[in-house]
């Protein structure tokens, strides 16, 4: 079939069916999500009132307010419009959702943006779900007495370096799947954001948006300089 | 405390979560049965790289599954075992969920985890939670379709800067991650270095290297790229704290 018909169907069926199922699904549990507060509180009294409530969102909303706003943005372009509404309901998604997708696409040599790239990112998302999920089941059946049968230097090993490593090995498989000058750029974005004097809890976030916008300066300049009448750059 | 747990552990509870669990994993169905639909009808994956696919995710997910496990635990401690796993398994990020609880524990003068934590502190958690994670939840309604939009408006018009956007953008982030992880400081000053988690990040790259090198000769390798760099990170970590201590 041609690359027409394909990118037909993808634009006319797949992707208006993507964003139903996704704005469906997340509505529903938006409106579950609320079940349980609303039970404590009206069928079983413990209702704190307003202020607290308020108060609690106010120092959390503090924090991750920007958050709700730039990581749906920012992470868009690892996950794609099935990937961003996947991982945005089930969350961990520095820490598992990301890391996933890109070592499937790096595994198939999939080119980042490519449709292959988008059908292992949807594959390998669905299948760390349900990977966590048993996870978690195993942990509220089973509990804790797991992690006791793990020797104690392990289960120290395994709670304190396993995100240092697994952003150490992340960083890499990004950079190796970049093409080379956008590699180096992301890495002097994230310089940038270290010298700043943000504090850290709004590195990841600044790193996003300044991301965006030198990627946009970047290639701004770029066809810039081409509409200049400099001859064509061979990629 | 005790009747507070053995409330936030009841049947209703585990019904609640039980249902919350059951969305996610309808739409992870839903997506995977669409997508593998669409690769099939234009061959965009063949059989091979498929299973490949499968392969990778499922070994891959252990890792991070196991680091989200050792937060779980004890957030089961404090809130009980449906909301720890509504919250954390979806929806939220083990950490969040874990400054939430405890955000609205002190919005009502207690503690997680002690005697002052009762039925009416347990639902002002529940309530923060809830709150604050429905953030991500709704800009993810309402922006996404729009996003799509200006990714495929870009795609016609300037490709380059969406090729640029999805790899410009993760390096940073994650390079920004390990700072963070590694060094603490303020501003250009007081900087120390954790010499355990930076050895933990640069075993993790390293082994990430040279699995990629070796990858192109024996491909299975990539298959378990990520679980074997995570090992490589936690044994580096490991030694280098105790010798450090």
């Amino acid at each position: 079939m041609s690359d027409t018909s394909l990118d037909t169907y993808y634009a006319s069926r797949f992707v208006p069916l993507a964003h139903r199922v996704g704005r469906g699904t997340l509505l529903v549990a938006m409106i579950l999500c609320l079940v349980p507060p609303l039970y404590l509180s009206l069928v079983l009294g413990a209702y704190p009132g307003f202020g607290p409530i308020l108060n609690g969102f106010l120092s959390i909303a503090a924090f991750v307010g920007i958050m709700w706003l730039i990581e749906p943005v920012s992470y868009f372009p690892m996950l794609g419009v099935c990937g961003s509404y996947m991982s945005f309901l089930s969350g961990n998604i520095g820490n598992m959702r990301v890391p996933v997708v890109i070592s499937c696409q790096t595994a198939i040599g999939a080119e980042t943006g490519s449709k292959k790239a988008e059908v292992a990112a949807v594959i390998g998302i669905a299948v760390s779900v349900l990977v966590n999920l048993v996870f978690l089941l195993a942990l509220v059946l089973v509990g804790s007495a797991l992690i006791d049968v793990m020797p104690a230097p392990v289960a120290l090993a395994v709670k304190e370096y396993t995100l240092p490593a697994l952003y150490g090995a992340v960083c890499v498989m990004f950079f190796n799947s970049a093409p080379r000058k956008f590699g180096l750029t992301g890495l002097a974005v994230a310089g940038a954001i270290f010298l700043s004097p943000l504090p850290e809890m709004f590195g990841t976030t600044a790193a996003g948006v300044l991301a965006l916008l030198t990627s946009v300066a970047v290639t701004r300049g770029r066809r810039a300089r081409l509409a200049g009448g400099q001859p064509a750059g061979t990629n | 405390m005790e009747d507070v747990l053995s409330l936030a552990n009841g049947p209703v509870m585990w019904v609640f979560a039980t249902c919350i669990v059951a969305v996610v994993v309808v739409q992870a169905f839903l997506y995977l049965r669409m997508t593998l639909a669409f690769s099939d009808r234009f061959a965009i994956l063949s059989p091979d790289e498929r299973s490949t696919v499968y392969k990778t995710a499922a070994i891959n997910s252990i890792g991070p599954a196991i680091a989200i496990f050792f937060v779980a635990v004890s957030l089961i401690a404090m809130v009980g075992g449906p909301v720890t796993l509504m919250r954390v398994g979806v929806i939220g990020s083990a950490v969040f969920e874990f400054v939430a609880a405890d955000a609205g524990a002190k919005a009502v003068g207690a503690r997680l985890g002690t005697d002052s934590y009762t039925l009416q502190a347990f639902t002002t958690s529940v309530w923060v939670m809830t709150l604050g994670g429905m953030g991500w939840l709704l800009s993810t309604f309402f922006l996404t379709r729009n996003l799509g939009k200006a990714q495929d408006r870009l795609n016609a018009t300037n490709p380059a800067l969406i090729k640029a956007m999805a790899t410009v953008t993760p390096v940073a982030i994650f390079a920004t991650l390990i700072a963070n992880t590694a060094v603490d400081k303020s501003w250009l000053s007081d900087v120390t270095i954790a010499v355990d988690d930076l050895s933990a990040i640069a075993a993790g790259a390293i082994a990430m290297i040279a699995l990629n090198a070796f990858g192109t000769r024996w491909s299975w390798l990539r298959e378990w790229s990520v679980g074997l760099s995570l090992v490589a990170g936690m044994t580096a970590g490991h030694i280098a704290a105790i010798a450090t201590a």
